[in-house]
């Protein structure tokens, strides 16, 4: 969930979804799910000649599965916050590993 | 419908007007706009029919379409209009003429209406049922046991830069690691600052704002919040009642996951293998990460240890050219390891922090007893790592200064020193102190300016990193402390350390102006206090000694000229100044005459360069007044300069 927990702080920042058909957009990060889809408006594709169809679309919906990257502002991120943030992560996921899977009673 | 009507091949070319609006413009003229095209398709089927009844051709009453021939007759008579003004459209009309004049606007809203109402032929196949139920499975997949710890991230960052508005962002941010703030998790007023950041498209009572925003409990309170901020004053009971509702549900649903965990996996009896349930939680790995190296790095280093001395190695770049009895890369990672450890521990004793709030006042409240005792437990974990009980160690280098060789090392130091008894910090600082030749920042040697190569860069990142981070607490520390402890840690610094070449770093100059500077504060303070006792007559010992090991190399404190072009900092000799004005403030008169033959040359190239116009105005004030940081110390100042 950390991803999903950056992603809303970045909500309302002006940021750059470079998809995996090299589709790069412009936008304001409207809102963000646990898939991280992305619902970006006032887009602005960055290589306007290549994607005509594109002109006149305003706000758009991303598939979490489909993006390869996404640009964000330095200014925005809490380095520091974001360390610690991934350490604790990564001490919960040990737990998780650690304590035995549940057993699933049998179906009756 | 339009599609097939073939009307473009139909037209002459004069009544072709369908693309007028947006024929012939760029992109970036056209972008943002709406053009409403349906509109000239509709006029323009009439206008071919006339056409046609002109000429004689059977019109195709399939291109009218049934349910429109309620609203040819006065498509007729509005085109009968233009028509009669325009009696050949050579000229397209302009759009504005278009847009203004009444009928149209009329037929367009008729238009509108019309076709709203067909796509709302089949609305409300639904029931309130069927999408509550597909929204608590939605929201079922987001729900957490522990939002505190998944949210992590965001809750923290929401708080930090709400109290940006009060004091500076940095107190916050420490007063929010280690201090009182309010509880996390399923507090709604504590997701107040968490409504403000997680946006959503305003439409009251969407069923949608579930699915896609913020997770599961601080959720609830933070889009009520924007409900609020955002809504207009007409449709708030409408938001407030299918708010309630959304509510309600949530809370249903919360209570229901809690009562029935859902397992990561699933093995029925008589199977012959799991079944792993995917979920938001335990997403499908793309990468398998081998947890098996864990027990292989202990291993490694415990066999190290009993084997014969190595040759002596590159240490993890720090501590290059100097050897180690243990196999080095070992030793970086050990070390590594250990800032790990500490990281991990720290971050405990600030969770625990943020808990204390919450903790039952009665202080034998068994919840309390073992809050004590994971706090402590998580102190001595990190004193343990930090190994400063014992300031001269067997090891080379000590424990503590290979902690600090790294930056992740220096960042946490703060964090740590937070947390500490004045004792423990007298210890840290006392071995800081006693093994200060040793700290990579020392080793670094002289300054270098940060342009040029990779390392000089990285260097003086790493000495800026030192001084913003671990030098400020021991610094504090210095600042509030006796007499005699300043003595003391003044005395082992000069005995463990070679002055000389130690003085030429920033560090060293910031502890021996603090150092000096205290103890000329303490000496004025308590005027009677001290009088002729034994610390003061210490102090002045020291003071004779620093002296005598630093004549002759005084002016190699201050940092090499930069190459011819590059830009002259002020900031750069500030910490030199600082550290010869106190050095001054000390001093009896024929030790201010040495002072003063050894840095004449620098302070007279200072305040030429300053005087001679070439810098702009701030530059060169910004010089002067290093300079007479230390003049005004000998009662002098830089206009007495004769240039």
């Amino acid at each position: 969930m950390l991803f999903y927990s950056f992603f809303k702080t970045q909500v309302g920042q002006h940021v750059t979804v470079e998809l995996k058909n090299d589709l790069a957009i412009q936008g304001v990060l409207e809102s963000v799910d646990q898939f991280l889809n992305f619902k970006l408006k006032d887009i602005k594709v960055v290589d306007e000649e290549r994607y005509p169809h594109m002109l006149s679309v305003k706000n758009c919906f991303v598939r979490g599965s489909v993006v390869r990257y996404v640009q964000l502002s330095p200014p925005t991120v809490d380095t520091a916050l974001l360390q610690d943030a991934a350490r604790r992560e990564a001490q919960s996921t040990q737990q998780m590993q650690q304590a035995k899977p549940n057993v699933a009673p049998p179906v009756a | 419908m339009a599609l097939e009507d073939n009307l473009g091949d139909q037209l002459e070319d004069t009544l072709d007007t369908f693309n007028d609006e947006t024929f012939d413009a760029d992109a970036s003229a056209i972008a943002g706009e709406e053009y409403d095209f349906y509109r000239n398709t509709v006029a323009h089927q009439t206008q071919i029919q006339q056409q046609m009844h002109r000429i004689g051709v059977p019109v195709q009453n399939a291109a009218s379409g049934e349910p429109r021939r309620v609203l040819t007759l006065d498509e007729i008579e509005s085109h009968l209009v233009p028509q009669r003004a325009t009696p050949a459209p050579a000229q397209p009309v302009p759009v504005s003429l278009r847009r203004a004049s009444p009928e149209v606007v009329a037929r367009r809203r008729e238009e509108r209406l019309q076709r709203q109402a067909e796509l709302s032929r089949y609305d409300n196949m639904m029931s309130r049922h069927d999408k509550d139920y597909i929204v608590r499975i939605q929201v079922s997949q987001l729900l957490t046991d522990d939002p505190a710890a998944d949210d992590f991230y965001c809750h923290m960052y929401q708080l930090s830069r709400g109290a940006l508005f009060g004091p500076g962002s940095m107190q916050s941010q420490a007063s929010m690691r280690g201090g009182a703030s309010p509880a996390m998790g399923s507090d709604p007023s504590a997701a107040e600052g968490s409504g403000r950041a997680t946006g959503e498209p305003n439409r009251p009572g969407s069923r949608a704002a579930l699915g896609s925003v913020a997770s599961g409990d601080p959720m609830r309170a933070g889009v009520a919040n924007e409900y609020r901020q955002h809504v207009g004053r007409g449709q708030r009971s409408n938001t407030q009642s299918s708010m309630a509702r959304m509510q309600q549900q949530v809370q249903r649903i919360v209570n229901e996951a809690r009562r029935r965990p859902k397992a990561s996996q699933l093995a029925l009896e008589g199977a012959l293998g799991k079944i792993s349930v995917n979920s938001a939680r335990n997403p499908k790995q793309v990468i398998q990460v081998q947890r098996g190296h864990a027990g292989s790095v202990s291993g490694g280093s415990v066999e190290a240890k009993h084997s014969s001395p190595g040759p002596p190695h590159d240490l993890g770049g720090m501590f290059a050219g100097l050897g180690d009895a243990r196999n080095p890369s070992s030793e970086r990672r050990k070390t590594l390891r250990s800032i790990e450890s500490v990281y991990g521990a720290v971050l405990r004793l600030e969770q625990l922090i943020r808990e204390q709030v919450r903790l039952a006042p009665n202080a034998e409240h068994p919840s309390v007893v073992a809050w004590i005792a994971s706090y402590n437990e998580a102190k001595e974990r990190v004193w343990a790592e930090l190994e400063a009980s014992q300031p001269i160690s067997n090891t080379y280098p000590h424990p503590l200064v290979r902690f600090l060789s790294f930056s992740k090392g220096k960042r946490i130091f703060p964090r740590i020193v937070h947390h500490m008894s004045i004792d423990q910090v007298l210890a840290l600082t006392t071995t800081v102190i006693a093994n200060f030749e040793t700290l990579d920042v020392c080793r670094f040697g002289s300054f270098s300016y940060a342009a040029g190569s990779q390392i000089d860069v990285r260097r003086r990142e790493e000495t800026d990193l030192f001084l913003q981070a671990v030098m400020p607490p021991a610094l504090g520390f210095l600042a509030e402390t006796s007499l005699q402890i300043v003595n003391g840690l003044f005395a082992l610094f000069m005995e463990r350390n070679n002055i000389a070449w130690v003085a030429r770093t920033r560090p060293a100059l910031a502890f021996l102006t603090m150092f000096l500077g205290r103890t000329a504060a303490l000496k004025q303070g308590e005027m009677g206090a001290y009088g002729d006792s034994q610390e003061l007559y210490q102090a002045n010992e020291l003071y004779g000694h620093l002296f005598n090991s630093l004549r002759g190399s005084l002016a190699s404190v201050f940092p090499p000229l930069p190459e011819m072009g590059q830009p002259v900092s002020p900031v750069e000799d500030l910490h030199a100044w600082q550290f010869l004005a106190t050095l001054a403030v000390g001093a009896s008169v024929e030790q201010q005459h040495t002072l003063v033959a050894e840095v004449r040359e620098k302070v007279l190239e200072k305040v030429q360069l300053a005087k001679s116009g070439h810098l702009p105005a701030e530059l060169a004030a910004a010089l002067t007044a290093n300079v007479n940081l230390f003049l005004n110390a000998l009662g002098l100042d830089a206009s007495q300069v004769a240039t």
